[in-house]
């Protein structure tokens, strides 16, 4: 740890997020030109280059990024920020490419949407490196500001507007209880630092309810964000009522991010494991249950695919808890090894799979009316083969069934689980899984099976949806046999 | 490099021959979007030689899949332990490795895998609907199963195992009968539900013996499967129970068989005959791969509830064929029976009884098969399956009611046919076992009684008599490609029945290996049987 660093080279530590900013006000700068350029995709090529730039400057950290303490201890590299801040780019980058069509279509393909993209990913990559739970909590506005107008960004419909204001009010009422709980810790401890109150904690010098009562409230917040079961009441209808594209990166990038914060605070606070063990493992439980049981009832992928997320975030919360478990219980450190990385490898999975799924509906929309329900996919294997059996594999993939990306992630998951002993979980999620492919298995048979007349196919596919859907659709399936091609990416976690 | 790689080759060649058949033929929009119903002379391509090339190619690869099976099997050393290893770096993490190999109770297996699958896409020339896609997962299943059959790390079994289930579900999804969606979903949910502990129990063996290799874990004696014997009994009977039920749903034993009737029922032709003749098998293959050498004493433990199981499923299984309607359902039910004797056979913990179900394993997929294909040639002539809709065939349709009757005799084992062999080996282990005994094997001999009732009544209502229906006065006979699709598996049913020793030989020494058997049961010696006069230890 080199406490000497200085002032140019921490600000060289964050060029990634200062390259999403450079990007965004270039954006607003051209915005008229770029309004009336003939050709839509502009503003989106930008958003792009600002993208890539952000990861050439990730890349080029290298090793050196691995091991960074800037800004007074408020923001750290370690491997598990540069995984995760890779993982959000790459979702960045998938989100700006479903984008520009859907929006040209209904008039809304305007360089503030990129903006908004922009600095919301910088607020998701702001949570991965945050060490100061005020950082975090930046990191958590600046995420979610812009999804909240992202999501009633197409302002001519009501359930967009709907979704927007849903998603924005109970989000802020999650921010203030998150705020709230941070000022308790601070209240008790003297600190918002997580180094610090790791360190509190190992000397046990805090024991307070206040304390205790304040981590949950940030734990809260964290589960809010990342849609867990009891907390996922928006995520249905902000999923269904957002535009596409909006809804793709939304579902991805918030989790994500979430995940990165809890990952972090489960390794860090360790000791406290004793005390929120049991309330990690009841949210593990029921958003498992919750999101499967309740996903099979939806008629509208959105939603579905809503209720997967909140499984899917389940599912990750089982890992979670194997990581604590594993400290509560003294496990060898390979075993907290394997629960992060795979933590980490799920939330790529979890990625590639749900983008992917927008992707295909994005692709299938075009130019016409949002392709939302399960009737609207009817007989696709006719009208677009490849897309169809491209959300076969993802669909199989969000099931768990090997040989797919989705099946190593649950068998990482799994790994961890019964490694730090928490055999209850694993058999849980042995057996939702299997509610879950009910409903996955839905999707692929409404695709495949069912026969519609010689329906025509609708026209303007997008290609770049396309090229989603297909990169999407052969990682899930290459890397679901060969997942050691990511262990360069996922292996040097922690 | 061939000779060093030859398993992997026979693993994934038909898998590559599926990814060069969606290659070659890449979709045409056109022909797509009205498919099968159109004119083949209406659009600009030549669909009609389009299929052909499909068809073709796809039989190509399938039979250059079982050249490569026939030279394993002249390659094949007849003694214990793996053959034909492979092993690579897979998954590091897990420490993981691509390991395949076989050994005298896989390599049948393997060879059935691809001879029957020859079988069904040859037979599958008479599909038009989205041709192209039916091969493909025909192929891609054919890859998967015998990755089953092969695989000698548990990760790996474990990918390939429920790998299977995509493919047949599609084929039963897309190319089904009437309910085929609700009989598509069942099978997968089924057997995806009675596989997913068995991921939680792989992996706490994993942990706990630190490895994941099935060719050390599965040879009782060595090192790693000594280290697990020392865990706590009741760990493993958990783990066991968790694998145990996923190869039961498979297999199926009797309470878990209630997928079974609907799949084989509701799946194409050639589905129906891969599902019977080796997919069933992987669940008996899963025992005595895993469960038996893996969790010897609770394998034993369990032995009295296997066998009842059995026992019933035999029983149950041939009571409920007998009142079918419906002659798919029937030879469906019937399978059940069978495969009641074959755990009867793998639960005798004899040397014999094992032997006579891997016979009647292979002998199942031949006769079974071979049952499905002529059901299927009916259902293509009259489009029904009802008993009721024929009667008096053989008037009308004398070569395929020959092919029948060699079918039924095999399946309710006539000495002569492969059939007898089996059961009898069964019958004669079961009776020996300490684990079942002769009052358990009496009633099980019962379902061979019960087995002539259904069939031989089947016969006679279809093709016995005076022909009664006048729409089946015109029905075609057999045709040339049918023809040649069964010939060789009447040829297995006699060569099975009459000379079975060749055959033995491969499984012999890897089933009497030293402690394969190890519970206390009895020793068999050498029991003579008919047609195994060779098999002298």
């Amino acid at each position: 740890m080199r406490r000497d660093i200085d002032v140019m080279a921490e600000i060289a530590f964050i060029y990634p997020l200062i390259a999403l900013w450079v990007g965004a006000c270039l954006l607003l700068l051209l915005a008229r030109p770029l309004r009336r350029a003939t050709r839509p995709g502009g503003s989106a090529a930008l958003a792009g280059a600002a993208l890539l730039a952000s990861l050439a400057f990730l890349v080029r950290q290298g090793n050196e990024g691995l091991n960074v303490i800037a800004f007074g201890g408020s923001i750290a590299g370690d491997p598990l920020t540069a995984s995760i801040c890779t993982i959000l780019l790459l979702c960045g980058m998938m989100a700006v490419a479903l984008a520009p069509t859907y929006l040209a279509a209904r008039g809304y393909d305007n360089p503030e949407y990129y903006v908004l993209l922009l600095t919301s990913l910088s607020g998701a990559m702001l949570m991965a490196m945050a060490r100061d739970l005020v950082v975090v909590f930046l990191g958590i506005e600046l995420l979610s500001f812009g999804l909240y107008i992202m999501a009633g960004f197409v302002r001519e419909d009501a359930r967009g507007g709907e979704a927007s204001l849903k998603y924005f009010l109970l989000g802020a009422f999650a921010s203030a209880l998150m705020l709230y709980g941070i000022v308790l810790v601070y209240g008790s401890s003297g600190s918002t630092n997580i180094e610090a109150l790791r360190s509190a904690v190992i000397k046990e010098s805090v024991q307070s309810a206040m304390f205790a009562g304040g981590l949950a409230l940030v734990l809260i917040g964290l589960a809010f964000k990342a849609a867990v079961a009891p907390f996922h009441q928006w995520s249905p209808d902000a999923y269904e009522g957002a535009p596409l594209p909006v809804t793709a990166f939304m579902s991805v990038v918030a989790k994500i991010a979430a995940f990165a914060v809890l990952i972090r605070l489960a390794d860090s606070l360790a000791p406290l494991h004793a005390t929120w063990l049991p309330a990690v493992r009841l949210l593990a439980i029921l958003s498992m249950v919750v999101g499967n049981v309740v996903a099979v009832a939806q008629q509208n992928l959105k939603r579905m695919l809503a209720y997967s997320g909140v499984a899917h975030a389940g599912y990750l919360m089982v890992a979670v808890a194997a990581l604590g478990s594993s400290h509560a219980k003294g496990a060898a450190l390979d075993t907290q090894t394997l629960a992060m990385s795979g933590a980490v490898f799920y939330l790529l999975a979890y990625a590639i799979m749900t983008m992917g799924a927008f992707a295909v509906l994005t692709y299938v929309t075009g130019t016409g009316a949002e392709c939302q329900t399960l009737a609207d996919l009817k007989g696709l294997a006719r009208r677009r083969p490849a897309a169809a059996y491209g959300m076969a594999a993802l669909m199989l993939s969000l099931g768990g069934v090997p040989p797919t990306i989705g099946f190593m992630g649950k068998l990482q998951i799994f790994w961890a689980a019964v490694a730090g002993r928490e055999m209850g979980l694993a058999v849980a999620l042995a057996l939702v899984s299997v509610v879950a492919a009910y409903y996955y298995l839905r999707v692929v048979l409404t695709m495949c099976f069912e026969e519609t007349g010689a329906e025509p196919a609708t026209a303007g596919a997008p290609r770049a949806a396309g090229w989603v859907v297909a990169i999407s659709a052969t990682a899930v399936l290459v890397l679901g046999v060969m997942p050691g091609l990511l262990m360069g990416l996922i292996g040097m976690v922690r | 490099m061939l000779t060093d790689h030859l398993l992997s080759a026979l693993i994934f060649l038909p898998l590559v021959g599926a990814l060069a058949l969606l290659a070659l033929f890449p979709a045409a929009p056109e022909a797509a979007a009205h498919g099968a119903e159109s004119d083949p002379h209406a659009g600009p391509s030549m669909p009609g030689g389009r299929a052909a090339a499909i068809r073709l190619f796809a039989l190509v690869v399938s039979l250059a899949t079982f050249a490569l099976s026939c030279v394993l099997l002249a390659r094949f050393q007849m003694k214990a332990g793996y053959q034909f290893l492979e092993s690579a770096d897979w998954l590091p993490m897990f420490g993981a490795k691509y390991t395949v190999g076989i050994d005298g109770i896989s390599v049948l297996l393997v060879a059935l895998t691809t001879f029957l699958s020859v079988l069904a896409i040859g037979y599958s020339f008479t599909v038009t609907k989205r041709i192209k896609e039916y091969m493909v997962f025909l192929l891609i299943l054919e890859s998967a199963m015998l990755g089953v059959f092969c695989a000698l790390d548990l990760i790996l079994f474990y990918v390939f195992w429920e790998a299977v289930l995509i493919p047949m579900y599609f084929l039963i999804g897309i190319w089904g009968h009437e309910r085929r969606t609700y009989a598509a979903v069942k099978f997968f949910l089924y057997t995806f539900a009675g596989s997913v502990l068995m991921l939680v129990g792989l992996v706490a063996v994993i942990r706990l013996v630190g490895s994941s290799d099935l060719s050390a874990l599965s040879i009782p004696g060595s090192e790693l499967n000594d280290k697990l014997q020392g865990f706590p009994a009741q760990s493993l009977m958990w783990i066991y129970a968790s694998f145990a039920l996923a190869f039961m749903v498979k297999v199926p034993m009797f309470p878990f068989h209630t997928w079974l009737p609907d799949a084989h029922v509701e799946a194409p032709t050639a589905g129906s005959v891969i599902l019977a003749g080796v997919m069933l098998k992987m669940g008996v293959y899963g025992f005595m791969r895993i469960c038996l050498p893996m969790f010897p004493q609770q394998a034993m433990q369990s032995s009295g509830l296997f066998i009842a199981l059995a026992v019933i499923g035999i029983i149950y299984g041939a009571v409920v064929a007998a009142v079918q309607p419906d002659m798919k359902k029937l030879v469906a039910y019937s399978s059940v029976s069978h495969l009641g004797y074959v755990m009867l056979g793998v639960f005798s913990f004899t040397h014999l009884g094992m032997m006579g179900a891997l016979l009647q394993s292979i002998n199942h997929g031949v006769s079974t098969g071979m049952l499905f294909f002529l059901v299927g040639c009916l259902y293509d002539r009259r489009h029904t399956r009802e008993i009721t809709a024929f009667g008096g065939l053989k008037r009308s349709v004398p070569a395929l009611s020959f092919f029948f009757l060699v079918a039924m005799l095999s399946s309710v084992a006539l000495p002569l046919t492969n059939g007898f062999v089996g059961e009898f080996a069964i019958l004669q282990g079961s009776y020996l076992s300490k684990t079942a005994g002769p009052v358990w094997t009496a009633v099980a001999a019962v379902g061979a009684i019960l087995s002539a009732v259904y069939m031989l009544w089947l016969f006679q209502r279809v093709f016995a008599g005076p022909l009664s229906k006048e729409e089946n006065r015109a029905m075609p006979d057999l045709s040339l490609r049918e023809k040649l699709v069964l010939v060789p598996l009447v040829v297995l049913v006699f060569w099975f029945g009459v000379a079975v020793t060749p055959w033995v030989r491969y499984m012999e020494p890897t089933i009497t290996a030293p402690k394969l058997v190890r519970p206390k049961a009895a020793p068999i010696e050498y029991i003579a049987l008919p047609g195994m006069d060779g098999v002298r230890r």
